[in-house]
């Protein structure tokens, strides 16, 4: 291989140009969408989407400028919007509250009029796929597509007209695929004869070498991997899928060019910089995060540590990069290799604010617990913000359609529903039953709905890369492997938490005012019920008075959960997901019980409200850690610790932290290392700090990129972890 | 778990603050306990510093309402001064309260089932408990049941002092510590006692004492004031104080600052120059010893 050092020196600028690239709609695959959904309208659902994933690839501008070092793009221009006109115009109102600029009709005005026309009453809804998967990765690098061909071939004989039509639409999207690649082999070679810059021209050479490789045969060496996963993770962009296409688990896929990094790890490091490049040019919502987590390391079903040379290569690379999507998450486990974990906490202290920890121990258990076989889920990988699944078998449990469950809301209607309620268990057990109700009901309303989305709007690509979807000649959306293990959302438990705790101080018992009187005062904004309020017990401070109620809710959702899926086929398992879902969540509710006044925002995370942890992390913690995880929360929870920056967060200092709680039963952690004064003179002159990442609820992003009010949020986190510590 | 004795002495604590990381190695839980020996003017937590005898007003005023039959010592000359003794015969304890909550006089076994809730912590970074203050060693009584007890438990035990009391009580709590973290302001008895009330020559006998009858890690700690012994010959001296002593020790110098101080109009800000804090850290690297200026 040549130009490495060329390209290492390339990452730089290829860094300045994805950061300076304005946020513009690319119209090349509504266009082309368009097409041919219009010309397929006669052909069943999976024959179209083919189809037109067939047009778009063949016709699509090659991009070999923005980011030379490997092929693929979803869109014109970095970060420019690809539209998906079969689905809709819509905005994610989640972007809207992490970017200012974002508004719900931006799209729809950067639309042509006679593409909306022409889309009227045609569109499927949303904006996209749902996405929230990762496929078989392992397949795409060592196996190569023109195989899966070969499968389905394999299946010809299927009397099935729907599964002889989904193969078929399966093949002619693999061989799209294929295609595609060829077309940048072929425009990477003539690139490579007229460019004038030498390390350029290496580039667009390796790139041609590589593309009449992958992703149609196996994978010959590091960069053949990287650029297989590439091309198959965008094209499955260009499919329609919307956001949290993951990357899954690559240290695995490549595992077998750990010898290759590990004798040339600068190179590798260079080209997996590169990689995150082109994968965080993929844009859907300009620059609001796609949450296409990668997920690192972690051992398997025998203990056995998988983390490799492509694991430390990987976290170089985020070393280098200041990219904030793909984000990054890194499994722990007690046998973690030491110089993987060593680089870890060397990241997070130094305030990347990634990987994002996740506890092998606690999330394989809770997903064999829900059913899955050990090989399976000790397999796993984070499929969007921070939810669990595993590459090519588990989807459905990311899945949120039916299934959502507000803690503090559903709190809040049981004890303004019920007013003879005259003790915090009672309101517990009440929660139950609005739980139960609820899951009953979204079982049955999640089935209709995955069964009218496979019929509607199928993805074959996606699907031929899913376990057991070619043998099925189904939609990975129907026939994955634990399609029947479906996740619950849910948030706002740390204020239904303290609203339980303050239920149980002041409204109840012999010296209580009575629910009544508590509902009477709240409303009216008393101040001297919310005095007394602020005084109760909080959860966050390792304070069993308002932990107990942690314990009991979760515990009473996980029941109701339980109870409700028997005798339907079906496991549910709880996810704790906000990203910005807690301000959204929180303009829904009332003043509630807790002492939130109406509108504001729920908690961002399982771990202490925002300034709330008033005996620091440890306390916080410790609390968390009264939770069975593995139980009552299997689809993994959302903990964010924010530490100062300094002695209180240096590696040696995180490594106690991290490795207590995960010894102790903690699931995950999301580390911010933030200095508010830092934020607050990022905010002043953004200018200087365009590298600066920051977790958020959800997702990583740069900071001077989110909006104002999630950036005074931050600053807000950050100044009570200074005092708090 | 078992009451505690009504008649145990109690250890009277002003705040309990977790996740401490410059209070000895390691992760720790920090006691501070009230009351002190000394007065200085630019103590950093004022509010634990007062006068012995004005305690049981401290404890009047707190929140802890079952605390009762409280017998500190009366207010005794500096280095004379007996050990305090605090009694409540039904005080069951209260959760820290966070950074400045009133005093609560704890049974000594109910403090170390308290604190230990962050013991994970504590095995996985080396780290353990720190006994601060105010001056600990004024309680020497139920400061050595309380670690005695956290030793029972397996737990790292550090104390910080400033020495300023009778050598009754370092021999009564010397053996249930397991590292010393030991002020040296000053030698000079005059600028000693102007400056904190009390005797410059007690610490250094004990410290004396105790490197010379223990084996327990010590390390000095030498805070540099302006307009105390900043920019003064005291580093030098103290360096050579420290050369003479049965064993060698290390030395931390900690520059002085006005964060949580109760200054009077007319104090000088406690922030050295820059310049002072080398000078002293080179004074006593000049002595032979190991140095760390910790800011």
């Amino acid at each position: 291989m040549v130009a490495d050092a060329a390209t290492r020196d390339l990452l730089p600028e290829l860094q300045n140009r994805l950061f300076g690239a304005q946020d513009t709609v690319c119209l090349a695959r509504a266009r082309l969408a368009t097409e041919a959904w219009f010309r397929h309208a006669a052909d069943p659902p999976p024959i179209r989407r083919a189809m037109t994933l067939a047009h778009i690839l063949e016709n699509m501008p090659l991009d070999l400028e923005s980011n030379p070092v490997f092929a693929g793009n979803a869109s014109s221009a970095p970060r420019a919007w690809s539209v998906n006109p079969e689905f809709g115009f819509e905005v994610d109102p989640q972007g809207c509250i992490e970017h200012d600029w974002l508004h719900p009709d931006w799209l729809r005005r950067q639309i042509p009029p006679a593409l909306k026309r022409k889309w009227r009453g045609h569109q499927l809804g949303s904006s996209a796929g749902t996405g929230h998967l990762a496929i078989d990765l392992d397949a795409v690098v060592n196996r190569g597509l023109r195989a899966m061909l070969a499968d389905l071939s394999g299946c010809s004989k299927d009397r099935s007209r729907p599964r002889r039509d989904y193969r078929a639409a399966m093949a002619i999207s693999l061989g799209a695929v294929i295609a595609w690649a060829h077309r940048y082999a072929d425009a990477a070679e003539a690139a490579a004869r007229t460019c004038t810059d030498p390390a350029i021209a290496a580039c667009h050479r390796r790139v041609a070498d590589a593309c009449r490789q992958v992703p149609e045969y196996p994978a010959r060496n590091l960069f053949d991997g990287l650029q297989a996963i590439a091309l198959v993770h965008l094209a499955l962009s260009l499919e329609g899928q919307g956001v949290s296409i993951s990357i899954g688990l690559p240290d695995r896929a490549l595992a077998r060019f750990a010898e290759e990094a590990a004798a040339e790890m600068e190179q590798a490091a260079t080209w997996c910089g590169a990689f995150l490049l082109k994968i965080a040019a993929n844009s859907y919502h300009g620059r609001v995060s796609k949450t296409q987590a990668i997920t690192l390391g972690g051992a398997d079903h025998k203990g056995k540590d998988q983390c490799n040379a492509v694991t430390m290569a990987f976290l170089k690379a985020y070393e280098r990069v200041a990219v904030s999507d793909p984000h990054c998450f890194l499994r722990w486990h007690k046998g973690i290799h030491p110089d993987v974990w060593d680089q870890t906490l060397r990241l997070l202290s130094a305030g990347r604010s990634m990987p994002l920890l996740v506890n092998d121990h606690v999330a394989a258990r809770g997903l064999i617990a829900a059913g899955m076989k050990k090989r399976d889920a000790w397999d796993y990988c984070i499929i969007g913000c921070n939810e669990i699944g595993v590459p090519g078998r588990a989807w459905q449990t990311a899945c949120t359609s039916g299934l959502a469950i507000n803690d503090l809301a559903c709190v809040d209607a049981v004890i303004r529903g019920n007013g003879r309620l005259s003790s915090a268990g009672q309101v517990v057990e009440a929660y139950h039953k609005q739980v139960l109700a609820t899951a009953r009901k979204g079982i049955t309303a999640r089935r209709q709905w995955i069964k009218r989305k496979a019929e509607q709007s199928p993805f074959p690509l996606t699907s031929a890369l899913m376990h057991g979807c070619r043998e099925a000649g189904a939609d990975y959306q129907l026939a994955m492997p634990y399609s029947d293990i479906y996740a619950c959302y849910t948030r706002g438990t740390t204020n239904a938490v303290n609203a339980l705790a303050a239920l149980d101080a002041v409204a109840f018992g012999k010296s209580g005012m009575g629910l009544g009187e508590f509902l009477r005062r709240l409303d009216h904004g008393d101040q001297d019920l919310l005095r007394q309020i602020a005084a109760c017990p909080r959860w966050g401070n390792d304070d069993d008075r308002a932990d107990r109620w942690g314990v009991a809710l979760n515990e009473a959702r996980q029941s109701a959960l339980d109870q409700a899926a028997r005798g339907r086929g079906v496991r549910l398992i709880c996810c704790h997901v906000v990203r910005s879902l807690h301000h959204l969540d929180g303009r829904r509710i009332g003043p509630t019980a807790d002492g939130r006044p109406a509108g504001q925002p729920v908690a961002d995370s399982i771990g202490a409200a925002a300034g709330e942890a008033r005996l620091g992390p440890t306390a916080m913690l410790n609390s968390v850690l009264k939770l069975n995880a593995a139980r009552d929360l299997a689809g993994i929870y959302n903990l964010n610790l924010t530490l100062p920056g300094g002695a209180q967060s240096s590696p040696q200092v995180l490594r106690a932290l991290c490795e207590a709680f995960f010894l102790d039963g903690g699931q995950e952690l999301q580390i911010n290392v933030l200095d508010a004064a830092k934020l607050r003179e990022a905010q002043q002159h953004p200018e200087r700090f365009g590298d600066l990442v920051v977790r958020i609820a959800g997702l990583n992003a740069r900071f001077v990129e989110l909006s104002r009010l999630e950036q005074d949020e931050l600053i807000r986190r950050a100044e009570a972890a200074a005092v708090s510590t | 778990m078992p009451k505690p004795s009504p008649h145990a002495p109690r250890l009277l604590v002003s705040r309990i603050q977790r996740f401490c990381v410059h209070d000895g190695p390691g992760i720790r839980t920090t006691v501070f306990t009230q009351g002190c020996s000394l007065s200085c003017w630019w103590c950093h937590n004022p509010d634990l510093r007062g006068p012995v005898g004005h305690i049981p007003v401290v404890v009047q005023a707190s929140a802890c309402t079952e605390s009762r039959r409280l017998k500190p010592a009366p207010q005794a000359s500096t280095g004379d001064q007996r050990d305090i003794e605090v009694q409540a015969s039904a005080c069951t304890g209260s959760p820290d309260r966070g950074p400045k909550s009133a005093p609560h006089a704890w049974d000594p076994r109910q403090l170390a089932d308290h604190v230990q809730r962050d013991a994970r912590y504590w095995r996985a970074s080396g780290g353990g408990v720190t006994v601060s203050g105010g001056e600990p060693m004024v309680q020497a009584q139920a400061l050595a049941a309380f670690l005695a007890e956290l030793g029972r438990r397996g737990h790292d035990r550090c104390i910080e002092t400033a020495g300023a009391v009778p050598r009754d009580h370092f021999r009564r709590v010397a053996p249930h510590v397991d590292r010393w973290l030991y002020d040296i302001k000053a030698l000079d008895p005059k600028r000693f006692r102007a400056a904190t009330g009390g005797d410059a020559a007690v610490p250094v006998a004990n410290l004396r004492w105790l490197l010379g009858h223990t084996r327990t890690p010590v390390t000095v700690r030498v805070p540099l004031i302006n307009g105390f012994n900043a920019g003064t010959d005291e580093p030098q001296r103290i360096a050579a104080m420290l050369a003479d002593m049965p064993r060698p020790v290390g030395v931390e110098v900690l520059p002085g600052h006005n964060v949580g101080c109760d200054l009077r109009p007319g104090d000088p800000d406690p922030k050295p120059a820059p310049r002072q804090v080398d000078a002293a850290a080179e004074a006593f690297a000049a002595g032979g010893l190991e140095v760390r200026i910790r800011w």
